[in-house]
């Protein structure tokens, strides 16, 4: 039986997955606020002088300000955008990727799977957190290198699913069934297989984004993200600094807003997963 | 050992070595697409004209791009990962003499994450559905979504800042030698809680949920229920049976960590000055020490070959019913 995304009914699935509804109501307030951030703030994030060095958080600054005097609660809400926009760019390139990738592999088999299999070896033996320090050094930290870094990256072990995926689905008798009617291999990959590849898909997505926001994270307090976004790791590189000097705040919000962002997406996953396999052990 | 597994492990293996040149071609080719001239690169910033040319004679950096490589493969055969400028030594010793302290924080964070993991694993799972598996489940998931960066920060903010109940950086206090003795020992081990625990709490979520589903799963299997059944005392259900079988696949798992908790290990060394191999590779960046980078970069993933390998092979000893192919 094939698995309709629309079938699933909403209410019903929200009160059966606490993970997810409380994930939907995380997710929905900080997109909010990262959306809202020219709303609610009037202070550049990058701009520094605000106030002469760490301020405790007050009225005017309701996060503080770290040692050169920039707007934490600015940064903090202003860094939403630049987390969601590398998770989300770099998951769809990824996700694009191995799906096509995948796609062929498993439904030609042959020549193209064994150099799929040994391209996903290959990064399956490496750390791919080095690997992307390296490239990162040698193309620069901007963040369209750092995005293409991720995916390029990142493809390989989510076109492995993809392809042992088709490789049962293909199998089908409905697959055999279109295939004496006449289908041509692209109908049947795109009409009759993907649409099965996809809910397993969505699962992978949502690790892969909230692996993306945490790799940015990690870079930037490496000092290896780009300086001219807001980015939550390079607060909490600063907040090295300022903790010694009782600022705590420069480390906490950064940190309570990374985690959240991180959590919700892992709960999202979850979440998916529950919907998807009902079977599975709770 | 089942027919067949012995050409399986044998071919794994051997695939898994052609990783390893696969690995250095890769580094090669990438430092050859960085802008800029190859041999400035290695030779390091600042360096003078003639320690370039020297690089590039060494290196055979003016020669056709394929000789370069034989060169550099060679080279690399003969055990010379090339020479840190920074360090002024050679990459190879820079890095050998670094593996015991990350081996040991890596090491440690491990065992605690699996021992401490597989016991609130299987709480979880006795107790299912209770507030006490709940409490596990959700406080692991909230330290797996921690960035290692920001968790190991919070730790320093309580422990070293306000409490002083650790020191702040290092692998051991100042004057401190194994001439020492115990002393040298305990005061190592005072070093290592912090920066172990932290790689500890964001590896332990995997451990927790993998021991418990497993558990869950053996522990309504058919032949925990035989056992019961025959009137087997629940202790010995428990441990000699159920848990056994829920260990097998923590074993696979605990082998891929290796390759993911390298990031890990990187940051948590950065932040705590742990003087290790995660260590080095930030201080090879920050000089910009080509050499050195690509020699870490090719150590790493000579560690995780070799464990993904070892995984397999105890995988297959441990568990007799696991047929490859």
């Amino acid at each position: 039986m094939r698995l309709k995304l629309s079938n699933i009914n909403i209410k019903q699935t929200l009160r059966r997955s606490r993970s997810l509804t409380l994930s939907l109501i995380l997710l929905i307030t900080i997109l909010f606020l990262g959306t809202m951030a020219s709303f609610l703030t009037d202070k550049d994030p990058l701009k520094t002088g605000y106030s002469t060095g760490l301020t405790p958080p007050n009225s005017d600054f309701l996060m503080g300000t770290d040692q050169l005097g920039r707007d934490v609660f600015s940064w903090t809400i202003y860094g939403v955008r630049t987390a969601l926009f590398v998770s989300v760019t770099s998951t769809t390139l990824t996700v694009l990727t191995a799906v096509l990738v995948g796609l062929f592999a498993g439904y030609f088999g042959g020549k193209p799977d064994q150099l799929l299999m040994r391209i996903t070896d290959f990064f399956l033996s490496i750390p791919r957190f080095i690997l992307i320090i390296f490239a990162v050094i040698i193309f620069g930290p901007t963040l369209l290198n750092i995005i293409l870094i991720l995916s390029i990256f990142s493809w390989p072990s989510i076109a492995r699913i993809v392809r042992a995926e088709v490789f049962t689905i293909k199998e089908r008798e409905y697959i055999q069934a279109s295939r004496v009617i006449g289908a041509s291999n692209i109908d049947i990959m795109f009409n009759e297989i993907l649409p099965n590849v996809i809910p397993p898909m969505l699962v992978a997505s949502a690790l892969q984004m909230s692996d993306a926001i945490l790799v940015e994270a990690a870079l930037s307090f490496l000092g290896l993200g780009d300086p001219n976004v807001p980015s939550w790791g390079r607060m909490l590189a600063i907040a090295r600094q300022a903790i010694y000097a009782g600022g705590w705040w420069t480390l906490l919000y950064p940190a309570l807003f990374i985690t959240i962002s991180v959590l919700a997406i892992n709960l999202l996953a979850d979440g998916l997963n529950d919907i998807l396999n009902p079977k599975t052990i709770r | 050992m089942p027919g067949g597994t012995k050409e399986y492990l044998l071919k794994r293996t051997v695939i898994s070595f052609l990783m390893v040149p696969a690995v250095v071609i890769f580094t090669f080719f990438l430092l050859r697409l960085a802008p800029g001239d190859p041999a400035v690169l290695m030779a390091g910033e600042g360096a003078s004209p003639e320690f370039v040319e020297m690089i590039r004679e060494i290196y055979g950096l003016n020669k056709p791009l394929h000789e370069q490589l034989i060169i550099y493969l060679s080279k690399l055969f003969t055990g010379d990962l090339g020479y840190s400028f920074t360090f002024k030594r050679a990459v190879v010793d820079v890095i050998f003499e670094r593996i015991p302290l990350t081996i040991l924080l890596a090491g440690t964070g491990a065992l605690i994450a699996i021992s401490l993991g597989i016991f609130l694993g299987v709480v979880a799972a006795i107790k299912k559905d209770s507030t006490a598996d709940n409490l596990i489940s959700s406080t692991t998931l909230v330290f797996y979504s921690i960035p290692i960066f920001a968790l190991a920060q919070f730790l320093v903010l309580f422990f070293v800042i306000q409490t002083r109940l650790f020191p702040l950086s290092g692998y051991v206090s100042l004057g401190l030698s194994w001439d020492d003795g115990l002393k040298y020992v305990l005061d190592v081990g005072w070093h290592l809680i912090l920066p172990a625990v932290s790689l500890a709490l964001i590896q332990m979520a995997t451990y927790v949920k993998l021991t418990r589903t497993s558990m869950i799963e053996a522990l309504y299997s058919n032949y925990i229920i035989a056992a019961k059944a025959r009137g087997l005392n629940s202790r010995k259900i428990l441990f000699k049976h159920a848990l056994k079988n829920a260990l097998l696949p923590i074993i696979t798992v605990a082998g891929i960590q290796l390759g993911l908790i390298i990031g890990g290990v990187v940051i948590t060394e950065t932040i705590f000055s742990w003087p290790g191999v995660g260590r080095l590779t930030i201080e090879a960046i920050d000089a910009r020490d080509y050499p050195l980078l690509m020699g870490v970069f090719i150590f790493t993933s000579i560690s995780v070959i070799i464990a993904n390998i070892v995984t397999d092979i105890v995988y297959t000893y441990i568990d007799p019913r696991v047929k490859l192919r």
